[in-house]
């Protein structure tokens, strides 16, 4: 699999990979750190590595959209960066985030972030967007 | 591949250490558990890299969901609502709420919220009574809200009256013909040029309000 490809505006890996591996056989391959256990909990009701990774796998993050991908800063093999792709996805009107790696030295999948997204704003416009508002108010400029 | 091995990094150096969980779960409680948690001394990475404390944490929530239902049917006890009525309007078969008081049955997830829907609005029981007919349920609903709301409401408060006024007029301004949000009450003192046609008369004694009171507790 082309996992680094050091561009971005496109995925380093295949989102597809990273549900596969949430499946349930494959689960010792995916690690949460504490933090990414706990927000999931407070901010999505998410209360167990088994409730996230079931939630992930059965297509729980709707419309989700890449928002970048950005080399590990704590990597301490600088020669080989290894790739954190980030995106937002939406659930029951809440906008998420969530960042993940994969480390095929241990051919592990790391959670790094999953919580509430910071651009709200955005909810809104993808909301409008959904409606065709922007379209509307654009041919009424026009 | 050695397996002690950082998820993040592979590096090998990991510390083993122990923290700490709490788990909390609405109407059963919390409860404080001892986790694993292996740091990584190479890039910083901690937590649980061997999947340690998935069965323990597993565990806590099922014992403080039980504890949950416990609480919640034993509440219901309390408040004079038998489980057997619980069970009929509900149309759940008899004795299922016995048995998970008991730990006889370990009740779905459905179950563990629908109970603690119940618990938090116990007129739901209500609803289902009505076979769940939309307009029963409505009426239900709002006898509820306003039940919950006239205690709130001093009916004897001598500027209830102009309060009242203030609220209804809010959006109203008679010098600007331009409202941001006008509401019907604003809508209907417009077109009657009169704002004691809405209200009546300015000078309503006390005992038409008390009366006014006692027919909308009726």
């Amino acid at each position: 699999m082309p996992y680094y490809k050091y561009k971005e505006n496109i995925p380093s890996y295949d989102f597809a990979d990273f549900k596969k591996a949430c499946k349930k056989n494959n689960r010792d391959n995916i690690f949460l750190p504490p933090n990414v256990l706990a927000d999931a909990d407070k901010y999505f009701n998410l209360r167990s590595k088994k409730q996230i990774l079931d939630f992930i796998q059965n297509n729980g993050l709707e419309n989700q959209i890449f928002e970048n991908t950005k080399p590990w800063e704590n990597n301490p093999n600088k020669n080989k960066p290894i790739m954190v792709d980030a995106y937002e996805f939406e659930t029951w009107g809440r906008r998420g985030y969530i960042a993940f790696m994969y480390n095929d030295k241990t051919n592990k999948w790391i959670i790094k972030s999953f919580h509430l997204s910071n651009n709200w704003n955005k909810a809104m416009y993808f909301a409008f967007d959904k409606l065709g508002i922007f379209n509307k108010l654009e041919e009424k400029n026009e | 591949m050695n397996k002690r091995r950082c998820p993040a990094c592979g590096s090998i150096d990991i510390i083993d250490g122990k923290g700490s969980v709490l788990i909390k779960e609405p109407f059963g409680g919390q409860d404080n558990i001892e986790i694993h948690e292996n740091i990584c001394s190479k890039c910083g990475s901690r937590g649980d890299f061997f999947n340690q404390n998935e069965l323990l944490i597993d565990e806590t929530i099922k014992k403080l969901k039980q504890k949950s239902i416990e609480n919640v049917l034993n509440d219901f006890l309390d408040n004079k609502i038998s489980m057997s009525s619980i069970e009929r309007a509900l149309e759940i078969p008899q004795r299922t709420l016995t048995k998970w008081k008991n730990g006889a049955n370990v009740p779905s997830s459905a179950g563990i919220a629908l109970m603690r829907f119940i618990k938090l609005f116990p007129w739901l029981l209500e609803v289902a009574e009505n076979k769940y007919d939309y307009n029963e349920a409505q009426k239900i609903h709002i006898n509820v809200a306003i039940q919950k709301l006239l205690p709130e409401i001093d009916f004897c408060k001598e500027d209830l009256y102009s309060d009242w006024q203030k609220s209804y007029y809010l959006n109203y301004d008679s010098n600007n013909e331009l409202q941001s949000s006008p509401n019907i009450y604003s809508i209907y003192a417009k077109s009657s040029q009169n704002e004691n046609e809405l209200f009546g008369a300015e000078d309503q004694n006390e005992e038409e309000s008390k009366l006014l009171t006692s027919n909308i507790a009726s």
